[in-house]
């Protein structure tokens, strides 16, 4: 057992000057705890310096080190949990116990914190993870119906080709009603694991709603080629607009483009209730 | 003072006003029951390509505990999601799910989000599958009702300003009240 510990100990990832990153660390943590966070800032890579002084801190009551987590030779995360007073948090939450995790650098003999500037394209993930998800594995086109809303000021559906196999696939032809949609937006070549968009756009000027029309692909993948059709519904009014905007299916059909519509949500009936009276106070014996 | 510092401040004072409301569990309407149909009111939302965004969440609350919501009436527990945009210039951007590719992977393959689950995206990833994006420097601001085509529903929609290093989160309304066990407007098609 001690050998097998001793072999873990050898094995598991060291990090060089793991003393200095500590003892950084600690000093770092202490006075953001005081408050000192001018003082603080000479822990903090010089490029990083300007997002650290920007940086909303919380009021920080107590931290400890949790971990420190090799990632190279010059970089580490360290996690440490604190204790902190957060802007925005209802005072009645009081200090949360919170843990964080910050990359430290080994930069000029000396380890210094990496601040990560906020921005979009950080906290996107938390919301949207599109470009993370596998493909299925298979050709795979996407909506089966493409509906053009009649809203639309754009008016462009979008088709999406999904290729989760492991060969490329070749657009071959495009065929749709020319005399009502323009093709806005063509790939040839939808590569492996990759989604490419197909758009079109309706370019006339009918009003009748929920109009049907059909587009058909032909891709080609290993030589061998494929059909595909796919409905068109454009000047596409949903139910979900007509009870949005109160509207019959007839009065939706002469609804014209540019006409100003309000929000008509059914008005529920509100169940007035009489209070239930309050009970007089017992009196005392 | 800048657009962009107005709608900061906008989004503080739309953020208190109907946080106050929320603490106060005032329903924003009433209804006895549901319908197919439930709409939800987003009070507000803000873009600029780069800088400031909108996530929005809208969960499927039909998987919830008995006795939570009648046992009659209810008709459809999944379905898609539809989004109505009313910009501050007057405008009007339209959105409803019809598969998985916008947002955070939990539809089916025909846009519908089933019970228990919840959809988030952000309002720029509904722009571009809208084809609506402004131009780069452009603002686009304004409120949205969103439909959803199931039984009730609950969201939020959180603006984000990274810039600003800064957050303002608000419920969609009407949030579900201890007297008003219900999710979202119920709405009817005429």
């Amino acid at each position: 057992m001690v050998t097998f510990l001793l072999l873990l100990a050898l094995l598991s990832p060291q990090i060089p000057h793991e003393s200095e990153l500590k003892d950084a660390v600690s000093a770092y943590w202490n006075l953001m705890t005081k408050g000192e966070k001018a003082a603080a800032m000479k822990f903090v890579l010089p490029n990083c310096q300007n997002d650290f002084v920007n940086r909303g801190e919380p009021k920080i009551r107590t931290w400890r080190l949790l971990s420190v987590k090799p990632v190279s030779d010059t970089e580490a995360v360290v996690a440490v949990q604190m204790e902190a007073l957060f802007k925005q948090a209802a005072l009645s939450a009081g200090f949360q116990s919170v843990e964080k995790r910050e990359t430290w650098v080994w930069d000029q003999n000396s380890w210094k914190l990496k601040v990560a500037k906020p921005s979009i394209d950080a906290i996107a993930p938390l919301f949207s993870s599109t470009t993370d998800r596998p493909l299925p594995k298979a050709l795979q086109i996407t909506p089966s119906v493409l509906r053009i809303q009649f809203f639309s000021n754009a008016q462009v559906g979008r088709l999406h080709i999904k290729n989760g196999l492991p060969q490329a696939a070749e657009l071959v032809s495009v065929r749709f009603d020319e005399t009502r949609f323009d093709l806005v937006e063509r790939p040839s070549l939808v590569e492996a694991g990759k989604t490419a968009d197909l758009a079109l756009r309706y370019k006339g000027t009918e009003t009748d709603k929920n109009l049907e029309s059909q587009v058909t692909l032909v891709l080609k993948q290993e030589g061998q080629e494929k059909l595909y059709q796919v409905p068109v519904r454009y000047n596409y009014f949903s139910d979900g607009a007509r009870a949005l905007f109160g509207l019959t299916e007839e009065q939706a059909r002469n609804v014209k483009r540019g006409d100003k519509l309000r929000p008509v949500v059914k008005q529920p009936e509100t169940g007035k209730q009489t209070p239930t009276p309050l009970a007089p106070p017992a009196k005392r014996p | 003072m800048s657009k962009v510092r107005a709608i900061v401040l906008f989004t503080i004072v739309i953020g208190v006003a109907f946080g106050t409301a929320s603490a106060k569990d005032t329903p924003f309407l009433q209804s006895d029951g549901t319908t197919d149909q439930v709409a939800l009111f987003v009070p507000f939302l803000a873009f600029t390509s780069g800088s400031i965004d909108s996530a929005f969440s809208v969960s499927n609350i039909l998987a919830a505990p008995d006795g939570i919501f009648p046992t009659e009436g209810l008709s459809r527990d999944e379905g898609s999601i539809e989004i109505y945009i009313f910009t501050s210039e007057g405008g009007t951007i339209v959105f409803e799910t019809e598969d998985n590719t916008v947002g955070n992977g939990v539809l089916d393959d025909d846009g519908e989000l089933k019970a228990g689950r919840t959809w988030t995206v952000l309002l720029s990833g509904i722009l571009e599958a809208a084809d609506e994006t402004p131009d780069a420097g452009d603002i686009l601001s304004g409120y949205a009702w969103v439909i959803a085509n199931f039984d009730a529903a609950q969201g939020t929609a959180t603006v984000l300003f990274p810039d600003f290093d800064f957050a303002q989160s608000m419920d969609m309304q009407p949030t579900i009240t201890v007297d008003n066990l219900q999710g979202g407007i119920p709405v009817t098609v005429p």
